[in-house]
């Protein structure tokens, strides 16, 4: 593996965990979100 | 700045150590390009598995009646040919082609978190094991019926199959984090290793291509897993998500399915739109056309891909105005995708052409993809697409738009940069054989199926109306022609690598970019200095 600056690694780490929380993120909201918005559109039906 | 040419020497001297030996070098790799090539093997595995399950499929659909195939064993196989092809080919190839080019092409030693570059792939055979076991677990004693809900896995259906549905789902789980974390690693990556003074409007389209391609995975392959495990919970835990007795409902998952899967298809497609940005200037000798344009073209995809998703639902009973919005939506897709194809034709007009193999190839999928890009805009339009849903027309469309836009243009890639990657150059008579049968057989096998389902031929049944027989021998028989012709293509590379001819750092006269610059095959650590660009 090829070395890497101290602080590009920081950085690098620090991008991925922000990455990994908006996936997180993603995940959890998709949820009540979805359930909220499918009830919407159903009760809009004819 | 896409045709960056070095200024400053770029150190392969530097190379302190090569390639470790054994298992090891592959069950322990960091290293971008290995970890590129176990994705490619991985995949072309998959796809000769997902391959086998599709010329079963067309075996029973040669003639009307039941031949060979159980009707569940038969929803089985389409099951596990599209999760197999979009899961274990298209998917890790691209990742595959990722891994291996945008460090070479932004000049990064390597991606920026290569322990979980490691992660990534490896959770991919296990993905993988489990994805077959969903497959082959009904055939033991004890292990219920077999999963016959396509890869679209709707409730209640996905509810009531046996257990082989919770191995698919942890696959799906599996498939999902390794993509995730792929993901997450090419966006570091690009934001953070690119080679001094690379711009982000200066990078190679490929680059932004899969750039875009990360962002889109995050934002929808979370909703997929989040969808998956309410299925997960309503099979086993008592909860009624999906379930219209408990209060749930089963078209909520429709949404949550279709979130992911709509955009899906941009994300299969995109990566190889950006290999064709690669090969078209190099073939045309001429910059690529329009730079800007479809560096915005592919934004705007990605955001209109992502709320348009319920055009593959207009039959659940939607108000008209949400089904008007998502075929306007749908329509309106088109124009980016449009402006893309246009942009390589522009590149194209009067360039110094010559069509080797990866150049034959992207003039196939520019007419192929618009192809299925048309077949599109009928199936976008509400009241038609109520007289085409589930029919033999939308197998025809959906393979017209993901064997060249997705497939194809990975084969091009292959071609393209094989000799970079090995240091051999194929043999150019074989590829242009390969080109020509696979793209004939293609048509052949898919054309047909517009018609059959136009005049009202369902999909995903095992048996037909005597009235198809025809053209469904006819697919069947290139189908046949198409699945072999990708024993020439495993051929090709093997015999490039043990065989080809030594190439040059530069392989192809009118190629640019910083991975030219380097030697064929590259130094097994490349840019461990990052190069200085020429302005």
């Amino acid at each position: 593996m090829t070395q890497t600056d101290p602080q590009l690694r920081r950085r690098n780490l620090r991008a991925a965990w922000l990455l990994a929380g908006f996936a997180l993120f993603m995940a959890v909201t998709s949820v009540p979100f979805w359930k909220g918005l499918a009830n919407l559109i159903a009760a809009s039906a004819p | 700045m896409t045709a960056t040419t070095l200024a400053a020497d770029h150190d392969h001297e530097h190379e302190h150590h090569g390639a470790p030996h054994g298992i090891r070098r592959w069950l322990y790799s960091t290293n971008h390009k290995d970890i590129g090539t176990m994705y490619l093997v991985f995949a072309l595995t998959m796809l000769f598995m997902g391959g086998a399950s599709a010329m079963l499929i067309r075996m029973e659909l040669f003639m009307p009646g039941l031949q060979l195939l159980e009707p569940d064993l038969y929803n089985n196989l389409v099951t596990n040919h599209a999760l197999l092809m979009i899961f274990g080919a298209v998917m890790p190839a691209a990742a595959g082609m990722a891994n291996w080019m945008i460090p070479l092409m932004i000049g990064a030693p390597d991606m920026a978190l290569p322990r979980m570059n490691n992660l990534s792939f490896w959770i991919l055979p296990a993905a993988g094991t489990m994805l077959i076991l969903s497959f082959v677990v009904p055939f033991f004693p004890g292990g219920g019926t077999q999963i016959n809900t396509g890869w679209t896995l709707y409730p209640p259906l996905s509810i009531q199959v046996g257990m082989s549905m919770d191995f698919l789902i942890f696959a799906i789980h599996l498939l999902g984090i390794s993509s995730v974390l792929a993901s997450i690693n090419i966006i570091v990556t690009i934001f953070n290793m690119r080679a001094p003074g690379m711009k982000l409007m200066e990078m190679p389209i490929f680059v932004w291509t899969w750039l875009v391609t990360a962002f889109l995975l995050i934002l929808v392959v979370p909703v997929l897993a989040g969808g998956v495990t309410m299925l997960l919970f309503d099979r086993h835990f008592g909860t009624s998500f999906f379930n219209a007795a408990g209060g749930g409902d089963p078209v909520l998952f429709q949404h949550l399915f279709w979130f992911f899967g709509h955009p899906e298809v941009y994300i299969l497609i995109l990566p190889s739109f950006g290999i064709l940005a690669s090969i078209v200037p190099t073939f045309s000798r001429k910059p690529l056309f329009g730079y800007n344009s479809l560096v915005g073209g592919m934004i705007a995809i990605m955001v209109i891909g992502m709320v348009v998703w319920a055009h593959h639902q207009y039959t659940i009973g939607m108000s008209l105005a949400a089904v008007s919005y998502f075929m306007i939506g749908t329509i309106i897709i088109s124009i980016p995708v449009g402006l893309m194809v246009f942009n390589y034709m522009a590149t194209m007009w009067k360039g110094s052409m010559t069509f080797e193999t990866p150049m034959l190839f992207a003039v196939a999928i520019l007419l192929m993809f618009s192809f299925g890009g048309l077949t599109g805009i009928m199936l976008a339009v509400v009241p038609a697409d109520m007289q085409y849903h589930d029919s033999m027309f939308v197998v025809a469309h959906f393979h017209y738009v993901l064997l060249p836009g997705a497939v194809f243009g990975l084969f091009a890639g292959v071609f393209y940069w094989l000799p970079k990657w090995t240091g051999h150059m194929y043999n150019e008579r074989l590829a242009k054989i390969f080109f020509w049968v696979n793209v004939i057989s293609f048509n052949v096998t898919f054309f047909p199926q517009h018609f059959i389902g136009l005049a009202g031929m369902p999909r995903r049944i095992v048996d037909y109306n005597v009235m198809f027989t025809e053209f469904n021998v006819l697919s069947s028989v290139a189908a046949f022609v198409f699945g072999l012709s990708h024993l020439l293509f495993l051929y090709i590379i093997i015999d490039t690598v043990r065989r080809g001819k030594q190439v040059e750092a530069k392989v192809w006269e009118g190629a640019k970019g910083l991975e030219w610059e380097l030697p064929s095959p590259p130094p097994y650590h490349s840019w461990t200095t990052p190069p200085v660009l020429a302005r």
